[in-house]
Parts: C-alpha cells; structure tokens; sequence
C-alpha cells in the first residue's frame, strides 16, 4: 500500500517538475511567417485569415480526424442529401451559444457580454436568438457569403454549384437585385426548422465547401448589431467589400473552442479559450499566432522556448534536423502536402507579348501547341534530380493533375521519365521537322526570388539546349535557345492573366480536398491556369476512353471541350467508383496530352517543441487546430 | 531666424506636393493589373474575371488625374487611406509605428553618440597610437558588417544560447496586461508608458527586448561618428587656442574637454542629428531581425507589395520628418555656434 502511494507521489512530483519545465504551460505560441486579412469568413481567402477562423469560428460538418473524406456533424447534429445529389438538408445542433450573447440590460437595451463571464443574472437576462446558434443563423450566415462576395474572394466556390455563375454581380447584371435576392433565397432556405441548400446541378465536392472556413456560422443578431446586411432584400451596400469596409473585418463571435483576444495586425494575433464550449473546454488557456518574417529569428525563438511551433521552409529542413536528433523538436511527416508545382504551356501566346515564341527566326505565338515539343519538354525534365537538388527531397512526381491522397489519384499513371534520346526523337517531330531545322526561340519565366522554380527553367535550358551540338553536327546551325526569365510576382502575375506568358511555372494551393479542385483549375476552361493556357487551339481531338469506358468513342471540336465535358461529368457524378475513373481519364489525358510539365506534389513537415502533444495531420486543415492541442 | 524657419516651414507643403506626385506617377506606370495583385493576397486570380473585378473595385484603371486628385481630395480631409500591409488606415499605421520606431532610436541614439563621440576623442588624442588604431578597426569592422548578420549573430548567441536578451517589443505576459486592460499604451513606446502605468518590471521588460537592436543600431553607426568627431578634434587639437590652453598650464583633461571638444562638436552635432533623422525613418533590417515591428518594417513590405497608399502615407510623413528634422539640425548648428546666422 505505501510502496504504491510512494510510486504515485512520485509519479504526481515528477509530473509537476515536467510541467513545471515547460514555458508557458498553458499558453500555445507559433511564429509565421503571413498575417491574416481579415477577421470576415466570407471575405477572407488565404490560409492565415483560415487559421484564426477555423478555431473561433465552426461550420456544418467538420473533417473526421485525418480524413478529408470523411466528415462528423458540427453545428449540423446530421444532414441529408437528395437522391439526385441537388438537394441538402441539414438539421442544426441546439443549445449552443456564442463567444458574445445579447443581453437586455435593466434600461431596456441589447449590449453583447462574454458567455464565459456572465452572472446568473444576466444570463436569465439573454435575449433568445441573441447569441444563441439558430437554423436562421445558418441561413443568414450562408446567404450573407453569397451575397457579399467579394472581388478576388472565395465565394466562387460556392456559387459554381449553387447558382451556376462565378459571382453574384454576374446573376444581378441579368436578372435585378431583388431577383437575385429571391434566388439566393430559394437555394438557401429554412424548411421546418432545417437547413435547406438546394444545387444547380449535384456536386460532389458540395460537402468539402461547406467544411471550409468561407461557410462558417456567425450568429445573425450579432452582426446586424454592428451594422453587417439585415437579411432583406436590400444586399448591395454590403456587396463586394473592402476587407475594412467589412463590419466583421477585426472582430470575432464564433461558436468554436476559441475566443478571439487581441489582433494587432502584422504582429500577433492572441485567442483565450471558450470556457463553456459545448464541446467542453480545450486544455490550452490560450493561443497565439506571432507573425515572425524573418527565418533565423524564428528558429531563435524556437530554441529559446518561445515558440512551439514555427514556420520552417522547406531550404531550412536541415537547420531542424539537428534539433531533432537532440530531442530539442519533434518532428512530424513528411506528409503529401495539399500543394503542388508545375510548368504550364500556353497553346497560343497572346499578342503583344514580349515572350512569343519564335521558329526559324520568325513569330510563333502557338509554337507549344505542337505536341511534340511539349512531350520532348517532358523528356528532357530530370525530375529526380530536379526534386533532390531544387526540393531537397520534399516532393514527389504526380501523373496529372490529381495529387496522392485524393479521390482519382492514379498510383500507376505512368510520367514522362527522363530520357534525352526520347525528347530528341519528339524534337525532330516538332513542327513537321521545322523546329529541329530551323530551331526556335523559348522564353521560360518564373517569379523573382523563387529558386526552385528557377531550377526547374534552367535545367529545361540546359537540356534542351543541349540538343544544338547536335543538330550543329547535322548542319542545323540556326539554334535553339531557351532563356529564362524572372518576373517580379505582380507583373508574373498579370503577364499571366494576359495570357502572355509561354511556359510559365507557378503553384496550386487547394482550397478544397476534392479532386474537382485539381482538375478545375489545370484543365477547366475557367480554371485559374488553364484559363491562361489556350487549350481551345488543338481542334478535332479525338477521344477513346481508357479507363471511364462506359463512355462512347467520340471527337470533339476542340481539346478544351473534352477536357471540359469530363471535368463537368466527374463533379457530377455521384458514384465514387465512376468519378474516381473519370478523374483516372483526366489524369491520363493531361499526361498524354502533355499540358504541363514538372508537376510535382510537395511534402510538408511540421515541426514543433518536444512538450507540445495531440497534433495530427489533416491536408484541409488551413493551419494548427488548437482545440486538439496540449503542452506537458 | 525666424524669417529663415517660416521660409523653410512654407516649403514643406510644396515639397510634399511634388514628392506625391513623384511617387504616385512612378506607381500609375505600373499596369493596372500589375496593382490588383495587392488585393489577391500572393495567390493566382481563381476565377476568368477576378482580377478585371479588383481592378474595377479598386478603381486602379481610372487615368491617372482622377486617381491622384481622388487621393489628394481624400488627404484634404484627413483620410490617408487604408493600408493594406498595415491592415489598418495609413494614418494609423504611422501612429501605431513610429512610436516603436521613435523608441528605439532615441534608445539607440544615446550610445551612438557617447560611445561614438568618446571612441573620436579618445582616436584623436592617441592619433596613430596602438588605441587609435584599435578603434579605428573596432568601429569600421562595425560598419562593413552586414547588420543583418550581426544582428543575427546576437540573437543566437544572447537569446538562442544564453536567453537573456529576447526579440519583439516585450514579452507575451506584458501583452496579456494590455489585454486585460492592466496596462495602457498611452505613447506607445513602451518604456515611457511603463513608468507612467507606474510598472517597473514592464520597464526592465522593454529594456530587455531593446538591448540587441540598440547594439546592432549603435555599432554600426559608431565609424561614422568616431571618424567625424576624430577628424574634427585631430583639426581643433591643432588650433593655437588649444597650444594656449596647453602653454597656460591646464590639465590635458581640461584642454581636451573644455576646450578642444566644444569646438570639435559643431559638425558632430549635424552629423548626430542626421543619424537620428535616418534612425527615425526606419531601420528596416534590424526591426526585420529583431522581430521589431516598426516604420522601417512597414515600409519595406509595402514598397514590397505596391501598397501605394501606405508608400504615399509613409513618404510624406519622412518628406515633414526630413524637413523639420534638417531645420532642426541648422537651428542647433546656429545654438552651438554663435557665428553662423540663419538668414
């Protein structure tokens, strides 16, 4: 009996000097290297503005543990999807409050108190619905999004499936505000106390949309009060914002496990925790996100015990590494990122440009419309190497553009290998023979300062352009020269959109974890590349299919439209099994057809302090999810 | 004198005028879609009419005219736009920064010139001694170090290995006070508000965080200040008065300090305040290593990012702080030298 009580007083001694040792027990800091945008759900649109979201702030359905398939009600108790795929019924969670609840003071007036803080009077004091999560606080919350829609922000996502359009200007130019109004209405409606959301058209990725951070619920009273849309058909003075123009710009009343404290914008963000969360309280007492630029004094930070978790690009995996082996830093991963890179060839270069392509000399604006070069392109790309030297390892080789880890991933779609007498044989090819006789002129860009792309160009130079000695031998004097060109990210950025650019290499965030975000912007005639990209140039394609093959044999007017019908087809199917081999057919057709070159997808590590427990690793996650999190 | 402050005083608007035009033409070159990528946040356009709608919201395809007289107008009425780096309006991106900047360098401007001023004399009274030659080599290894690395270098060895001096403005408990309103900003410089919030340890804690980048600022400023007062002193040392002084007796103490030094000070004193105007405008590479956030820091990322109205708002804070700065610098020079007049 003593021996036992001895062994748990020393366990419990232990346990406290352990604790004791960790800084800031209770407090979880990071250092980034971004600041958010916005505090507005349905404004913001980059990861940093999503990570503070994400833990104030709850949606319908949230991610089941590491899946991005899977999901578990969140402020939805359940939901229900029509059997033709259009139709979502969702029935909404009662009994939770808000960070801040209205509360009628004596006087007769609403003011918002802290939940957590309350006295019992008060709280007999709340008036209902203020504060208090509602089927009509999931309507407003989703229908306030839609309306808003901001210029560059992430409502186009759902817009796609709900309404059929890009933005809800587009819809008002057509049809009048209070039409529009009227439609949003009936896509988003309350129906007996549920949530009804009804679809132009079924999409399956419907459900990983409202999982994301742009469909958060914020309570409706509340953002009335300070002076956000009051639901009426009177939506225009609050669409399309600027973020400070937003009445939740840097404010915060989520239903999530965190309260917002304090942002002090290009500094830190701070966050305390919902002690009456209906979840039940989170272990941490409070959060913040540092933004920290500068990599050495992060890694100072690190090892100073300031931080938990830092920011670590990928040229910096090594200074970690150390610190590893020491038991200073945990680390975990690599794990396939929710990022990839790749070379985009554009099929027509527009006019103006200063990178049009020349063969023999002369003007060549669709030169990578041929085949032959693009595939000789691929040849000639030294992955392995490039991915060693340029990615330090943390990446791999994807066929097409659906990255490992999603539906219609295909592990056996072959890649172009490296093979330098392949890519002379397509050389020779290009053109009718023309490209390899007459040689021809290829400006690669990427942006200032980004050396792995720079990488990736100047390895296509060199062995591309080694190709001249021999064509010299053959008496092909006029050469091939391939620069490459960096471009400050603004003017990449618009050179881009003015379809100026040849082959230009960028990267892909995903904003979904849905194959239909892959294949949308690499082969969607709206996508945010292949938009830029011209494929409509390559016409009377004909298309047997591999792999979807209850399809029929069929030739399309140009390779746009196929990519187009298949893209459309995939997000419409409902069977997991047929939309998986759609997106097998979608892959194949982007190898085969050569649009991009170097597409790899990035690994990701994240590294943290050897006190910090209960992280795991889920690709949509837009950054740390706090609520899992403890130190000890 | 007062004629010459009013002249100067007068010029100032003109020169903002002039510098805005300056600034806001060089950026209206840029094409409109150059501008747009402020507002997409570092991503590509996800949407065929995404950037034409920035650009619309934005009004960055407007001529140029309507552009500059919509800013000028709204300038008029005190509204220097929002920045977007800052995520704050611009004239609350300069009152929330140049306090923290104006914090360091009075900080740092008090080593600078003791040591620095000291580091001159004492390299002038030991002119082409093992001491002279040893400061020299001191300061000007100071100011061909890179103060990134420097700066660097102090953080692994103060904060990383030993931890007694850490990085940002204070620690993460003092920005607990603040947000539990146990602690008011009523400067914005931290180890001024201290001491009116009557909070000695928050005071040790702001002094903490500004012992690195005062070094870093202090050192690589000392070359500049030894060279100049030593110059001047080696130049004053040879005077007859200062023979005078030595022929009458006085102790080489006073002859050095009461005498020589005085005088040796007048172009020390314009060069100090020029090192303090430059500190004031922002040291973008130390507050960017020193987690310091400050003018130079904001500047920097807006300049970086075609964050127009922040650069505007930035530049003609620095065109009144540059004039006022400099005029401040000639009436000092007239104070300390009773022959130069300002006319």
């Amino acid at each position: 009996m003593w021996r036992k009580i001895l062994v748990l007083a020393a366990i419990g001694v232990l346990g406290i000097w352990a604790w004791a040792q960790v800084p800031n027990p209770d407090t979880y800091i990071e250092a980034t290297i971004g600041d958010l945008q916005t505090l507005d759900p349905a404004w913001h649109y980059d990861t940093a503005s999503a990570t503070a979201i994400f833990n104030i702030y709850e949606t319908l359905v949230f991610y089941d543990g590491e899946y991005v398939d899977r999901f578990i009600p969140m402020l939805a108790t359940s939901w229900e999807i029509s059997e033709d795929g259009r139709v979502y019924t969702f029935y909404i969670r009662e009994g939770i409050r808000f960070h801040y609840v209205g509360v009628k003071t004596p006087e007769g007036t609403i003011v918002w108190k802290d939940y957590d803080t309350l006295t019992p009077e008060e709280e007999a004091n709340i008036v209902p619905g203020y504060g208090e999560l509602t089927p009509e606080d999931v309507v407003y919350s989703l229908r306030r999004a839609v309306l808003q829609d901001r210029s560059g922000g992430p409502i186009h996502m759902i817009l796609e499936p709900l309404l059929d359009i890009h933005a809800i200007s587009e819809l008002a130019e057509k049809v009048g505000d209070e039409e529009v109004f009227q439609i949003v209405s009936e896509a988003i409606k309350l129906v007996d106390g549920k949530v009804v959301i009804t679809l132009a058209f079924p999409f399956a990725p419907f459900i990983q949309i409202l999982a994301g951070t742009w469909c958060a619920i914020i309570d409706k009273e509340w953002a009335i009060s300070l002076g956000d849309w009051d639901g009426s058909a009177n939506w225009r003075p609050w669409h399309d914002p600027k973020a400070e123009e937003s009445k939740l710009f840097n404010v915060a009343n989520g239903t999530g496990p965190f309260k917002l404290d304090r942002w002090v914008p290009g500094e830190y963000i701070s966050f305390v925790r919902y002690e009456k969360y209906w979840r039940g309280p989170a272990k941490l007492a409070r959060a913040i996100i540092k933004v920290v630029p500068e990599w050495g004094t992060r890694l100072a930070m690190f090892e100073a015990g300031d931080a938990d978790v830092i920011a670590v690009p990928r040229a910096y995996v090594a200074a970690m590494e150390p610190l590893v082996q020491a038991g200073k830093a945990k680390m975990h991963g690599p794990f396939p990122g929710a990022i990839a890179q790749s070379g985009f060839f554009n099929f027509l270069v527009a006019e103006g440009s200063p990178f049009i392509p020349e063969l023999g000399g002369q003007p060549k604006p669709d030169l990578l419309a041929d085949i032959h070069i693009r595939r000789a392109f691929n040849y000639a790309m030294d992955l392995d190497t490039y991915i060693k030297e340029a990615w330090l390892g943390e990446a791999w080789p994807v066929g097409g553009p659906v990255i490992k880890g999603r539906l219609g991933y295909n592990p056996d779609q072959p890649i172009y290998p490296f093979d330098l007498e392949k890519a002379e044989q397509e050389l020779r090819l290009a053109w009718g023979g023309e490209a390899w006789k007459k040689g021809f002129r290829l400006v690669i860009t990427y942006n200032t300062g980004n050396v792995m792309r720079k990488f990736a160009a100047e390895m296509l130079e060199y062995n591309i352009e080694s190709f001249n000695e021999i064509r010299a031998k053959e008496g092909y004097t006029d050469p091939i020269v391939i620069e490459v060109r960096d471009l400050p990210w603004p003017t990449y950025l618009a050179m881009m959109d003015d379809k100026q650019l040849a082959l230009f290499f960028v990267g892909w965030l995903e904003d979904y974890a849905h194959p239909h975000n892959w294949v949308h912007p690499y082969m969607f005639r709206t996508g945010a590349f292949a938009m830029n990209q011209n494929f409509h140039v390559i016409e009377n394609v004909e298309f047997t299919p591999v792999y979807a093959t209850w399809l029929p044999a069929k030739t399309y007017a140009t390779l746009q439209d196929l990519f187009d019908e298949l893209v459309d087809l995939a997000k419409r199917e409902p069977d997991l099994k047929k939309a998986e081999l759609l997106y097998f057919e979608l892959n194949r057709l982007a190898v085969d057809y050569a649009i991009n070159v170097a597409h790899i997808q990035l690994l990701t590590r994240r590294y943290e302090q050897p006190w910090v427990h209960g992280w795991y690793y889920n690709p949509a996650f837009p950054g740390t999810y706090f609520y899992v999190l403890w130190k000890g | 004198m007062v004629a010459y402050i009013v002249r100067r005083l007068m010029l100032l608007p003109l020169l903002m005028f002039l510098v805005t035009l300056f600034v806001f033409g060089i950026f209206s070159l840029l094409p409109p879609k150059q501008r747009a990528s402020l507002y997409l946040a570092g991503d590509v356009p996800k949407s065929p009419d995404a950037m034409e709608r920035v650009i619309e919201r934005y009004g960055l395809n407007q001529p140029f005219h309507i552009q500059y007289l919509r800013w000028i107008s709204h300038i008029l009425r005190g509204d220097f736009g929002w920045s977007k780096t800052a995520q704050r309006p611009v004239l609350g991106a300069l009152a929330h920064y140049f306090p923290a900047t104006l914090e360091l360098a009075l900080w740092a401007i008090i080593p600078v010139i003791f040591v620095g001023i000291w580091l001159g004399i004492l390299s002038a009274t030991h002119h082409n001694k093992p001491l002279d030659h040893f400061t020299r080599v001191f300061a000007l290894i100071g100011w061909s170090f890179p103060s990134y690395v420097y700066g660097l270098l102090l953080i692994m060895v103060f904060y990383a290995s030993l931890r007694w001096f850490p990085v940002g403005r204070v620690s993460d408990w003092v920005l607990r006070l603040e947000s539990a309103g146990l602690f008011r900003n009523y400067t914005g410089m931290y180890t001024i508000d201290a001491i009116l919030n009557g909070r000695p340890d928050v005071l040790a804690d702001a002094l903490r965080h500004m012992v690195m980048p005062v070094l870093t600022l202090a050192y690589i400023q000392w070359a500049l200040l030894l060279r100049v007062t030593r110059s001047s002193m080696l130049e004053t040392l040879r005077q007859e008065y200062v023979m005078t002084a030595r022929a009458k007796g006085l102790p080489e103490r006073a002859v050095i300090y009461k005498h020589a030094a005085r005088n040796a000070m007048i172009p020390v004193a314009t060069m100090g305040g020029l090192l303090l105007i430059g500190l004031l405008n922002g040291v973008v590479i130390t507050e960017t290593v020193f987690n310091y956030p400050g003018m130079g820091r904001w500047a920097a990322t807006a300049a970086s990012q075609l964050d127009i109205l922040s650069v505007l708002g930035f530049t003609l804070f620095n065109c009144a702080l540059l004039v006022l700065g400099n005029l401040f610098v000639d009436i000092l020079y007239a104070l300390i030298d009773p022959r130069i007049r300002l006319e």
